[in-house]
């Protein structure tokens, strides 16, 4: 990887090539897809197999996606390639393209290679399941999804993905549909997705409307061409999309929930490639949001709450993928906190490696899960290190990147929007809050939270792996199958920062903010810069240590100060009661107003109205039967009323 | 020069095919009774044949001209200027198409129907023959004549066939809709007493109609009355009601085609005769049908919402999606009209599937209650698949029909007016929630073995019935233009009869009449009023 453009400048120069094995990327996945699904019906016995078509159709698409990066490698600046054409209506024309570029090419290549890790740990994970060829018919179709989301040319092909993502993503979290919870859960992520769908579809009109085109290259070249206040708001309502997608504030209550799908379909769709989607279209606007300050100002602060109020919440929560969820969201919140300072290319940065230890957490969980017999209380394991040696260690390597212990790879990337938020020259920098900068207020609660994050994080690991066993059934390793993709991903998780972040940085640098490429080589002079990153190293291993003194050593202390604070506690465990806010403000009134639309407007007002004018039209029928006497001098008077009737009503009209 | 103009005269195709359900009505008559299969079988004959003339005119179709193809004209009421002209344009000749379509299947799905069988075949037949009329007839009363024709089968599909409130839902859906277009019809003499006053003749053709020189108040108030009837068919809000216990009542094939195709007619209507007659008044008033129309959106969707009845809550999802349609229609721009065409025939091919697929649980359980179902997706797996496909239509996903429809109809909807293109993305999000849950309602949960797990999945004559609304939904959604390409010319010739007439109102207004181009143009035309090109 070293004859890697190296600025900006060089990418300029567009070479674009334009192939049709592009299209391989997504299709392969959809082959299977269709071919899982066709085949549905077929005898149990023959249900393993589903589970390695999958896989391979996933890894097929992987190794596509590998040949056509290949081509970027060597200097292309974007593969391309035009299908059809999809709507052409008047000045309005969308075409079913794919492109992969710098940007979508790293996308792509997390997106098949985790995606394809997590296929092959399912065949273990799901291995007694009866509807196998179901789920990963489903795993399949997100792959396909996802890869369009990644790959579309255009606003609306990346829309097609974005909606697909969120139908698969429904469907498998109430994969298990016998229990309605899971159902609920399932339908609750589609909606709330749909609302920020709403905004990001407002947002496209005026993009149309504004600029004729939704190609991303149009787009980020004309965006000057825009008056001001048009750009912010396309860029918020965009933005809504982002929210919705991947689960800041206030739309974040769905991720959550979404737990109740089966543990792979965490760690693929809910943690390492669905949820960083938004995170993905920022970037890809990037010219679009550089111009729209106001906007970057709201993504900061929504990106910094969201990261602290979810890691406040995973400090006590006792299921452990709960703690993953909020783990994740609060990730995500960190990725915003970079796009909200304009470094781009640092968040997604921080979306590959947390792709590697948040996929190699979760999976990490399921494999507990399932050598514990599916129980997800932390309370009840205790002591696995030993009897899942394989397992813990990958999740204790996983754990101290994203806890951002030195050199981790979670360490570089966190480091990496830390320095930026903090020396973001942004708007943020003017606002004064209480004598401060904003950008520096931010920087703290970011700070926090990456103390949090250490904090619970190991909580996490040690009331699992360490101590005495607290469950009742024996437990035992995961198959191969399980801890294979574990090992591989625990790898990067570790090394990649080091290793490939520079160069990362560099690949995606055009999606940045010239001054804000954090890579260490131009930092290496910074004083602030080094004194900033030994500050997040000691909050880390401070967090570390906490963690494990409280729960190791002393685990009084922890029941102590639960209850020391009873109402805080409670708090943070109903997750700050926004769901609760929620079914208050929106779900119950909702609920009244329609029931008093249907039940008084409809039946009752206009109903009543027209059966009204039915009875009003029936009495004056009763008078006319009686007019209908068969005197045919009765008609003859009828007669003369009526056409003078006709007579006056042509004379007035 | 002609406002309208009619090509390929001589075609005897259009009266061909509104004729040829009448030669399945004959047939009918001469089977024996009980022999209910050969009855069925000899309309299914009929109805594929005017099915296949329909396929005829699509391969036929010229869609690179906006005139009005496979002209035809035969006298009717001379002395009234009245005829039986047809033509059919774009917009037109896909309404047929999907007509003639979802007819055949409505026939194919009739077994479920085993009382007086013969007549529930004809009054599909005859029904069919009121639709196609109404969509080929360029001639007011002609048209006016189909329109009332659709009412009478219709009466009888939910007055003997229906539910257990099918007399009163009968009497409803006709006594609303007959109230609109009886004051069409007294909208129409009035255009043709007014032809016979400036052109010294009798005429209600389309286009000498357009001739006709109205001050603005005329033409707002006759606009008006034609209005009203067809925004009753549509149904837009506040006029709806009707709706849902028409749908309830009526069996399912009625169901199906109601929604398939009766409610295409108002918005047929307006864009055939409201759009070049009155195209003042259509401009002025857009802004009232989007905001009904977006009021439909929100309202039919939280209706929707809390209803326990599988139809009816189908049924206000009628009302919200025809909204849509409204709206696109209001914008006036290309993408609105044509989206709003194109949602028209998704409507038809999502909303007549998810009546089909009441009629399937309705025939296992005879209940349209949602709380006796749950975990239906357990004992039904193929049906759960393509129920969710047509949920997923139905509320918009992309690479399903729904949603290049509803896209373009917000895209044209926005560049008219912003608020109300916010307001209606709403319906987005109110879609995926009424719908889904009413998927999960039905599908997910626990199954109640008792009572519902000896539930049957699809038979291969409900498979058969699927397969084909299965396949246009992704086959539109995948390549919309094949259709879009064939409304373009017809919906741009519709906003042309807009553009130049806010140019002529903005003449009047400053008290200059005679220079208005379309003054100019009339007197032109009266030497050829017809205006009929060979």
């Amino acid at each position: 990887m070293n004859n890697l453009p190296t600025t900006s400048a060089v990418v300029e120069q567009a070479l674009e090539i334009e192939k049709m094995g592009i299209f391989a990327i997504p299709l392969l996945p959809l082959i299977g897809a269709i071919f899982l699904g066709a085949s549905l019906g077929q005898s149990k016995d023959r249900h393993w197999q589903s589970g390695w078509v999958a896989t391979i159709f996933s890894a097929g698409s992987f190794v596509a996606s590998l040949l056509i990066f290949s081509e970027l490698i060597e200097g292309a600046s974007s593969v391309r390639f035009t299908a059809w054409e999809w709507m052409s209506v008047g000045s309005f024309s969308v075409a079913f393209a794919l492109t992969m570029d710098n940007l979508s090419g790293v996308m792509t290549l997390v997106v098949t290679g985790v995606g394809s890790l997590i296929h092959l740990y399912a065949i273990g994970y799901m291995d007694h399941d009866d509807s196998r060829p179901r789920f990963f018919c489903y795993l399949n179709l997100f792959l396909f999804s996802m890869l369009l989301l990644v790959l579309g040319e255009n606003l609306l092909m990346m829309f097609i993905g974005w909606e697909g993502v969120g139908l698969c993503s429904y469907l498998l979290i109430g994969f298990w549909y016998k229990e309605m919870p899971n159902a609920n859960a399932g339908q609750k992520a589609f909606v709330v997705n749909r609302i920020g769908d709403a905004g990001l579809l407002l947002g496209i009109f005026i993009l149309f409307w504004q600029l004729g085109s939704l190609n991303f290259t149009d787009i980020q070249a004309n965006v000057g061409l825009m008056p001001p206040y048009l750009i912010e708001a396309a860029a918020i309502l965009l933005f809504i999309g982002a929210v919705g997608k991947s689960a800041q504030i206030p739309l974040f209550v769905w991720l959550p929930d979404a737990m109740a799908g089966p543990t792979p379909v965490s760690a693929l769709i809910h943690a390492a490639t669905m949820v960083t989607a938004g995170v993905y279209m920022v970037t890809r606007l990037s010219m679009l949001y550089l111009s729209a300050p106001n906007t970057l100002l709201v993504i900061s602060v929504i990106g910094t709450c969201t990261a602290f109020v979810a890691a406040t919440i995973a400090l006590v929560q006792n299921d452990i993928k709960k703690v993953l969820a909020y783990s994740t969201v609060s990730q995500l919140g960190y990725m915003f906190m970079a796009l909200g300072a304009g470094a781009f290319s640092n968040g997604i940065y921080h979306v590959v490696t947390h792709a590697f230890f948040k996929a190699c957490l979760f999976m990490g969980a399921g494999s507990v899960i399932v050598g514990c017999h599916h129980e997800q209380d932390m309370r009840k394991f205790g002591g696995l290190r030993k009897p899942m040696k394989w397992t813990f260690l990958t999740y204790a390597f996983a754990t101290y990147a994203i806890a951002g212990l030195p050199y981790g790879s979670g360490f570089f990337s966190k480091d990496s929007i830390l320095w930026s938020v903090y020396s973001n020259p942004g708007s943020a920098a003017g606002i004064d809050v209480a004598g401060m900068p904003l950008s520096h207020v931010l920087w703290g609660f970011g700070l926090l939270t990456a103390f949090l994050t250490a904090f619970y994080m190991t909580r996490s690991l040690v009331l699992t792996f360490f101590g005495e066993y607290r469950g009742h059934h024996e437990a035992h390793e995961s198959p191969w199958t399980m801890t294979l993709p574990l090992i591989i991903l625990a790898v990067p998780s570790l090394i990649f920062g080091i290793l490939f972040g520079e160069t990362l940085i560099q690949f995606i640098a055009p999606w940045g903010r010239a001054d804000m490429l954090v890579g260490h080589a131009k930092l290496a002079e910074n004083h602030t810069y080094h004194l900033l990153e030994l500050v997040s190293m000691g909050v880390a291993v401070l967090g570390v240590s906490l963690a494990a003194f409280v729960y190791l050593v002393k685990p009084q202390i922890a029941s102590q100060t639960a209850k020391s604070a009873p109402k805080l506690y409670a708090f943070l465990s109903d997750k700050w009661r926004i769901d609760e806010l929620y079914a208050a403000v929106i779900i119950r009134p909702l609920t009244g107003i329609s029931n008093i639309a249907f039940r008084i407007i409809d039946r009752l007002f206009i109903d009543g109205t027209v059966n009204g004018t039915g009875f009003f039209v029936a009495a004056n029928g009763e008078l006319a039967r009686r007019a209908h006497s068969g005197r045919i001098a009765g008609y003859m008077l009828f007669m003369v009323f009526g056409l003078i009737a006709s007579l006056l009503f042509w004379i007035l009209l | 020069m002609s406002p309208i103009e009619l090509q390929m005269q001589g075609s005897y195709l259009l009266p061909l095919l509104v004729v040829s359900p009448f030669f399945g009505i004959a047939l009918l008559t001469l089977v024996p009774e009980k022999r209910d299969s050969l009855a069925r079988n000899v309309s299914l004959f009929s109805s594929l044949l005017s099915f296949a003339i329909s396929l005829v005119l699509l391969k036929q179709y010229d869609a690179t001209t906006s005139a009005f193809q496979f002209g035809f004209d035969a006298p009717w009421l001379d002395t009234f200027g009245a005829s039986f002209t047809f033509g059919i344009d774009g917009i037109s000749l896909w309404l047929i198409v999907l007509t003639t379509f979802l007819t055949t299947l409505v026939l194919f799905a009739s077994p479920s129907i085993h009382e007086k069988k013969r007549a529930y075949l004809s009054c599909l037949l005859l029904l069919e023959v009121g639709m196609l009329g109404t969509f080929v007839a360029l001639d007011g009363l002609s048209f006016y004549l189909f329109w009332e024709l659709m009412l009478v089968p219709m009466y009888f599909l939910i007055g003997i066939w229906g539910g257990s409130r099918k007399i009163y839902a009968a009497l409803k859906f006709v006594l609303y809709t007959a109230f609109g277009s009886l004051l069409m019809l007294v909208a129409m003499v009035y255009l043709a007493w007014t032809h016979n006053q400036q052109f010294g003749s009798y005429s209600f053709f389309l286009g000498d109609w357009m001739r006709l020189a109205l001050s603005d108040g005329q033409e707002l108030s006759l606009y008006a009355a034609f209005a009203l009837a067809f925004a009753i068919k549509i149904p837009l809000f506040p006029l709806h009601t009707w709706l849902p216990d028409a749908h309830v009542e009526a069996p399912t094939g009625g169901s199906v085609i109601l929604a398939g195709v009766l409610l295409k007619m108002g918005l047929y209507g307006l864009i055939r005769f409201g759009v070049p007659v009155f195209p003042n008044a259509v401009v002025e008033t857009a802004w009232v049908l989007g905001f009904l129309g977006v009021v439909g959106i929100v309202y039919g969707a939280l209706v929707a919402w809390v209803q326990t009845d599988i139809k009816k809550l189908v049924a206000y999802s009628s009302v919200s999606h025809l909204g849509f349609c409204v709206l696109g229609f209001a914008a006036m721009n290309l993408q609105g009209l044509q989206g709003s065409v194109l949602q028209m025939i998704n409507h038809g091919v999502s909303t007549a599937a998810l009546f089909f697929i009441v009629g399937v649980l309705y025939d296992r359980k005879h209940t349209r209650e949602i709380s006796n179902y749950g975990g239906v997706v357990s004992v039904m797996p193929k049906f759960a698949f393509v129920y969710l496909v047509f949920t997923l239509s139905s509320i918009g996903l992309p690479l399903t029909n729904g949603f290049v429809g509803e896209f373009l109809i917000l895209l044209g909807a926005f560049k008219f007016d912003w608020v109300l293109a916010a307001f209606a993305v709403s319906g987005v999000v109110l879609g995926a929630m009424y719908m889904l849950s009413l998927y999960r309602r039905v599908m997910f949960g626990p199954i109640d073995e008792d009572k519902n797990g000896d539930l049957s999945d699809l038979n291969l004559r409900e498979g058969i019935v699927f397969a084909p609304l299965l396949v246009l939904v992704f086959v539109i959604g995948l390549f919309p233009q094949t259709i879009l390409s064939d409304l373009e010319p017809a919906s741009k010739k519709t906003i042309e009869y807009i553009t130049p007439s806010k140019r002529a109102s903005a003449a009047v207004d400053k008290g200059d009449t005679t220079s208005s181009p379309e003054t100019l143009q009339t007197v032109d035309a009266k030497k050829n009023p017809r205006g009929l090109n060979s």
